[in-house]
């Protein structure tokens, strides 16, 4: 009867094949699940078993003994052949790889079909904007697809020259902050934290600072058209600004006098206005603040309606009658008289009389400088001054004339001048204008509107000892005074007076870069901004502040050496540039006038006239009282309320804060492509 | 426990320390330089790769058995460790499941590699106890052999029977049905899930002739019913070991694929980032 070997019986060593996974072949007929021929494939995967055995030779007797295993049933009665093979002759199966073996091919195969992914991508599409190239790390964000399209090299350097380059690229630094720096462009230091001009920076602070920046430590691109480059997010912001903040309530205290870091640049005083000036003007008074500021262009400030709108009502007629001479000379002594080439000045002038009357004039002047009356020349205007401007302008040392010899080199020019005049208008006086002023004003700004005529006829008048006195014109304009040539504003905002104001607060600057003049240069700018005359009604509202807008450490006075500027814009400094604040979406919520007060509470004990003292704006000085943190966080703290939850929600450092310093591009990158054919 | 016991449990808590450690550190790190605004992806990257090459050797000691480097017991508790904290390593690196470009097909792979890792670390696990509970012992390469040698005896028993009695019915069930199922291992996936698919087909046909059966051929019936009943095991066995075997032809193909995509990331980070 026929039984199924025991598992004792199924393993013993005569009984049982010793398995070798890890080779490369396998019997055919065992893969075809037939009985495995002891012997097994070859190692070159051919059938090693077409016979039973591989007969040895037994050198002692001299004959060939059967090597059949034991597991098939041991040697055979028939023995091997005369010749050494075997008796028990099959056909060959076809070995098949063993499982381990199919392991290593798949491995292989997987390992070629990487490669030959990597090598046919390569090529696929133009660039990083396709995902199927696998050089592409994703598409371009849109602003930086629509200039680099699908030039790599623009940012990746390893990317513009060959293979070798590219291999090359791999052990060197990649700086790609200095290749976004090819077109991107800051106010400040290009890569110091928050664009922070370093030697303006005080002592003492953080090493980290002067670190150089990395771009893409923020701004991470190739996430797609829709990629948002400037999302930073509260965590980012929080590597140097280490403040716990679980809300905006945490946020640190507000600067006290947030958000005035200066004085305003035009004087004017909400609370004596509001509380006297208003009440007393009656009807044109306005009733709320709509009635001054356009809250439909609120931004950062809240744009006022202008002087016309708001202030003329009542202060028009500060500056209507407001003239300013510009140019003014007391009559020559006789020895300068002399000195001008009255022939060539008869022909300038025609019709100031025959050269016979002049060597007349000459003499009289004369004697009236030596005391002795001599007929009509009495009214000659001896010992006046030179008007401050005019001493700026020719640049003499003294304002009295009659000081100056008459070769001196100021005379002399003087003398030129005036036939200049007399020959070609305008133009040498506008020339000079922009000689002594340095270019700060154009002088043609500075005398706009004088005709050749006026002028020439005014000098013409002043070498005839011809008294000129003519009205001011309406609505104001050139006009000849005496020996004075005047100007009369048109009206607020007057172009030529506003010329006369930049000029005269900058010259003592200029002069003391010239080393020259400085003196007449102080004179001057001091008497242009005096309150009680001329051009000095506009310096009573608008503000004179040194350009550099930056606090003066408290061992450090203004002097003549620091550029001054007139404030002829209403819009005051943002309280910091890194600091932004939109009244738009407020006076949406909130509601058009309603809640102006809200934030903006007027101190009534306010003194702002002190703080127009001086050229140093850096002294806050507003008609409202500050505002605080707490003003914000009903809102934005996150609190309990439904609104102060919802606005909240998604609101991060960004929303008040920005971090770079002004932001702009490079010219170069505008650079267009040559038209072809 | 004996010393030998005691020193391999301390190096496996060793192992999981150094584990949580490692992870810790890593974790770490990212978080300070993400801080710092700098770019923890070139740490963690570089660590990734080291562990990844360390995993990758496990089949270098393989190889190199006759080198001694540690257990391989231990060698495999390592990689199974170190695969575990790779994941993490890899979720601080990539922070994202489906990144684009040719970065998703590298996580495609990675994840080929640890989701094929985890299946076979579990099968290792579980294969053995069930190949215990068969009763029945067979190496998987064996079982051409175990069921030729099966057949050979079957068909001698069948020859027997005919002779002895005369009957064909258990021959021509054998030639007819029997033949077909002894062939080789059938009815895998139901062995594998353990449902006696295989079992039930065979003693239903045998119990379908059963009534025909008289004297001698019950006997050789009996001897039928003792081969089916070894079949069922066999199939069992050919079922979970090559299950234990196969899970490797995705997990070493992948990983090879992954390393090859790896260096590729490796110089195109320093090509263009670094």
């Amino acid at each position: 009867m026929t039984r199924l070997d025991s598992p004792s019986e199924r393993f013993r060593f005569d009984r049982s094949t010793y398995e070798r996974p890890n080779k490369t072949w396998r019997c055919g007929r065992a893969a075809a699940w037939g009985k495995p021929c002891p012997l097994g494939p070859k190692g070159d995967g051919s059938c090693g078993g077409t016979t039973a055995c591989n007969p040895h030779f037994d050198e002692e007797h001299q004959r060939w003994e059967c090597r059949r295993p034991n597991s098939v049933g041991g040697p055979c009665a028939e023995g091997p052949k005369p010749d050494g093979t075997c008796a028990h002759c099959q056909p060959p199966c076809v070995p098949r790889r063993t499982l381990r073996a199919i392991r290593g091919r798949l491995a292989l195969l997987c390992l070629l079909a990487v490669l030959a992914a990597i090598g046919g991508t390569l090529t696929y599409g133009a660039g990083s904007g396709d995902d199927l190239n696998s050089l592409s790390a994703g598409p371009l964000s849109a602003s930086h697809a629509r200039f680099v399209g699908e030039d790599c090299a623009s940012c990746h350097t390893g990317h513009q020259e060959g293979l070798g380059t590219w291999v090359a690229s791999i052990f060197h630094d990649n700086d790609m902050a200095e290749n976004c720096l090819t077109c991107h462009a800051f106010a400040g230091e290009q890569r110091t934290a928050h664009n922070f001009e370093l030697a303006a920076l005080p002592a003492g602070l953080p090493e980290h600072l002067s670190t150089k920046t990395d771009c893409t430590s923020c701004h991470v691109e190739h996430m797609g058209l829709d990629g948002d480059l400037t999302r930073v997010s509260d965590a980012q912001c929080s590597t140097c600004h280490t403040v716990e903040m679980e809300s905006f309530a945490d946020h640190v205290a507000f600067d006290p006098n947030f958000p005035s870091r200066r004085r305003t640049t035009v004087l004017f005083d909400h609370a004596s206005h509001l509380g006297k000036h208003f009440p007393q003007a009656g009807a044109a008074a306005p009733e709320s603040c709509l009635d001054c500021h356009i809250v439909d262009r609120a931004e950062a400030s809240v744009p006022t309606l202008g002087f016309d709108a708001t202030c003329a009502s009542c202060h028009a007629g500060d500056i209507d009658d407001r003239a300013m001479t510009v140019f003014s000379v007391p009559e020559f002594s006789a020895e300068q008289f002399t000195a001008l080439d009255h022939e060539y000045l008869g022909e300038l002038c025609p019709s100031r009389g025959s050269p016979q009357f002049y060597q007349s004039l000459i003499a009289a002047r004369a004697a009236v400088a030596d005391g002795e009356e001599f007929g009509d020349f009495e009214s000659i205007a001896f010992g006046e001054a030179i008007d401050p401007v005019t001493q700026w302008l020719i640049g003499s040392e003294s304002d009295e004339i009659y000081d100056l010899a008459a070769d001196d080199p100021v005379v002399d020019d003087l003398l030129w001048l005036y036939l200049d005049i007399a020959e070609s208008g305008v133009t040498p006086l506008a020339d000079l204008m922009d000689e002594r002023g340095g270019g700060v004003v154009p002088g043609r700004n500075l005398i706009a509107g004088l005709s050749d005529a006026t002028l020439r006829q005014a000098v013409c008048a002043w070498t005839s000892n011809v008294d000129v006195a003519e009205d001011p014109p309406v609505g104001g304009g050139w006009f000849v005074d005496g020996l004075a040539l005047r100007y009369l504003p048109t009206g607020h905002a007057d172009p030529v007076m506003r010329a006369w104001l930049d000029l005269g607060v900058a010259a003592p600057a200029i002069a003391f870069e010239e080393d020259a003049g400085i003196e007449q240069a102080v004179v001057m700018r001091d008497t242009l901004i005096d309150a009680r005359q001329g051009p000095g009604a506009c310096i009573e509202c608008h503000g004179v502040s040194l350009a550099s807008d930056v606090a003066l450490a408290e061992d450090e006075e203004v002097d003549e050496s620091m550029a001054v500027a007139v404030d002829w814009s209403r819009m005051d400094q943002p309280w910091s540039p890194y600091v932004g604040y939109s009244h738009g979406p407020h006076i949406s919520l909130l509601g058009q006038g309603t809640a102006c007060t809200f934030c903006h509470r007027l101190d009534e004990a306010a003194v702002l006239g002190e703080a127009f003292q001086t050229f140093d704006a850096m002294h806050p000085a507003s008609s409202f009282l500050p505002i605080g943190k707490a003003q914000c966080v009903d809102c934005h703290g996150g609190g309990d309320d439904h609104q102060a939850v919802v606005v909240a929600q998604g609101q991060g450092c960004l929303l008040c804060h920005d971090y770079h310093l002004d932001s702009a591009f490079r010219h170069q990158m505008a650079e267009m492509p040559e038209k072809t054919e | 426990m004996t010393f030998q016991g005691s020193l391999r449990f301390a190096l496996r808590m060793a192992l999981g320390a150094g584990a949580v450690v490692l992870v810790a550190v890593v974790a770490l790190i990212d978080r300070s330089q993400r801080l710092d605004l700098l770019h923890p992806e070139l740490v963690t990257g570089w660590v990734l790769l080291a562990a990844v090459v360390f995993l990758a050797l496990l089949n270098v000691r393989k190889k190199l058995s006759m080198v001694p480097v540690g257990r391989a017991s231990d060698w495999v508790a390592a990689h199974v460790v170190l695969g575990v904290v790779v994941i993490v390593i890899y979720a601080f690196h990539a922070r994202a499941i489906w990144p684009s470009g040719y970065e998703l097909a590298l996580a495609l792979l990675f994840y080929a590699v640890i989701l094929s890792g985890l299946i076979g670390y579990l099968l290792q696990r579980m294969a053995p106890a069930s190949l215990a509970n068969l009763g029945y012992e067979v190496i998987w390469e064996r079982i051409p052999a175990e069921l030729a040698d099966m057949r050979e005896r079957i068909e001698a028993s069948i020859l027997e029977c005919a002779r002895e009695t005369g009957s064909e019915v258990l021959p021509r069930l054998y030639r007819e049905e029997l033949a077909w199922y002894f062939r080789r291992p059938r009815f895998v996936l139901a062995s594998l899930v353990g449902t006696g698919a295989s079992s039930s087909w065979v003693h239903h046909r045998l119990d379908s002739v059963s009534i025909y059966l008289r004297g001698k051929e019950i006997e050789h019936a009996t001897f039928l019913r003792e081969c089916a009943r070894r079949k069922v095991h066999i199939d069992r066995a050919y079922a979970i070991q090559g299950l234990l075997k196969c899970w490797l032809l995705v997990h070493v193909p992948a990983t090879y694929g992954f390393l090859v995509l790896v260096l590729w990331h490796l110089i195109l980070v320093h090509v263009y980032l670094v």
